[in-house]
């Protein structure tokens, strides 16, 4: 028996011994069906530039449906990132980890989750919106728009810490 | 894994196809889990990381693998040994570059590829601390040494058979010991 050879027998025992949690193995398999839901919106992400919502939650249900994913299916996605509503504040690293996976840019996850944040709260920017000279369309545009929002004590603080934990979250994923 | 099984597993992956990932899943899945236990983390904090990183994996990293089979292997070592710094960075506050010096020793991340480490050998005393002292004997002949059940039954002066039944009974002793399903159970604990 070969040096090779009973290392990888110790090895296959060690691993007999400590198999994991009886969970481990379905857990394993709904980390790739998610792994790969997300590889589709993001293929379709990619595919082509139909108009969609610009806010976060409403740009992934539209591109769920333009890639015919079942809305079950994206609500198990977005329940793995922590992304489903205002839960997605608290958790800016999760959330970053779908964006990153979706190939978005940093500034426009931020854009894109802001207009979530302030639409939820009276929709202020379809007043702004209206007041400006055009329809906002790009990302750029509502950048601008944003800017000129006031957010409350707790929100604002509520924004930094998401803002902090999205930028590190994209530190990190530089390969 | 010959350099052919493992091109065609690279593949496989590249087109999302299902069956690529559930071999990956049953030649790595477990591999991860494991890795993890030995930079220092618990079994639950072990299988969080092995499945965040097969959730990237599946996500966008095997599409950036440019390599042919043959590094598919030390690419995924990689990949264990950022998760774990990384890890280990978000868990002390620490930078990624300060860790590097720290996991030198495992560069090498792949199991069969260096002997037997400190971790493992804690992890299998508190694992071993309830058996009678000839079973530990033949546990550890056949988990740390390597041994054949040929071999092991020469050593213990018991038949290949009855060290191969023994290990398997102590095996499923140690798993509940652990609190982990038994090899061959399959109850669903949900």
């Amino acid at each position: 028996m070969t040096k090779r050879n009973r290392r990888e027998t110790a090895e296959e025992a060690m691993l007999s011994l400590f198999p994991g949690s009886a969970e481990f193995d379905d857990r394993c398999r709904e980390a790739v069906t998610i792994g790969l839901t997300v590889r589709r919106l993001r293929d379709e992400r990619q595919a082509d530039a139909r108009t969609r919502s610009i806010g976060f939650g409403g740009y992934l249900n539209d591109l769920a449906r333009d890639a015919r994913i079942a809305p079950a299916m994206m609500r198990e996605v977005l329940e793995w990132f922590s992304a489903t509503g205002t839960a997605a504040l608290r958790n800016g690293a999760q959330v970053a980890r779908l964006a990153r996976g979706l190939d978005m840019e940093l500034r426009e996850l931020l854009v894109r989750v802001r207009v979530d944040v302030a639409e939820a709260s009276a929709g202020p920017l379809v007043a702004l919106a209206r007041d400006s000279s055009r329809r906002p369309s790009r990302i750029k545009d509502y950048e601008q728009l944003l800017s000129r929002l006031h957010w409350d004590g707790d929100m604002a603080k509520g924004l930094q810490a998401f803002d902090r934990d999205v930028r590190t979250a994209y530190a990190d994923g530089v390969e | 894994m010959s350099p052919e099984q493992a091109a065609r597993l690279v593949a496989l992956l590249q087109a999302q196809d299902e069956r690529g990932f559930s071999e990956l899943l049953h030649r790595y899945g477990r591999r991860f889990r494991w890795y993890f236990i030995r930079c220092g983390m618990t079994g639950g904090e072990a299988e969080d990381c092995a499945v965040d990183l097969l959730t990237e994996i599946a996500m966008n990293r095997i599409q950036r693998f440019g390599g042919d089979g043959s590094g598919l292997r030390s690419w995924l070592n990689t990949l264990m040994r950022r998760e774990a710094i990384n890890w280990h960075r978000r868990r002390k506050g620490i930078r990624v570059e300060a860790l590097d010096g720290h996991f030198a020793h495992l560069k090498a991340a792949d199991p069969g590829e260096e002997e037997p480490d400190l971790a493992i050998s804690a992890a299998l005393e508190s694992a071993l601390a309830g058996l009678a002292p000839r079973d530990r004997q033949l546990v550890e002949l056949r988990a740390l040494d390597g041994l054949t059940f040929k071999e092991i039954a020469a050593a213990l002066r018991i038949s290949p058979d009855n060290a191969k039944v023994r290990f398997m009974r102590l095996r499923r002793t140690i798993q509940v010991t652990l609190g982990a399903r038994p090899t061959g159970d399959r109850r669903r604990s949900r």
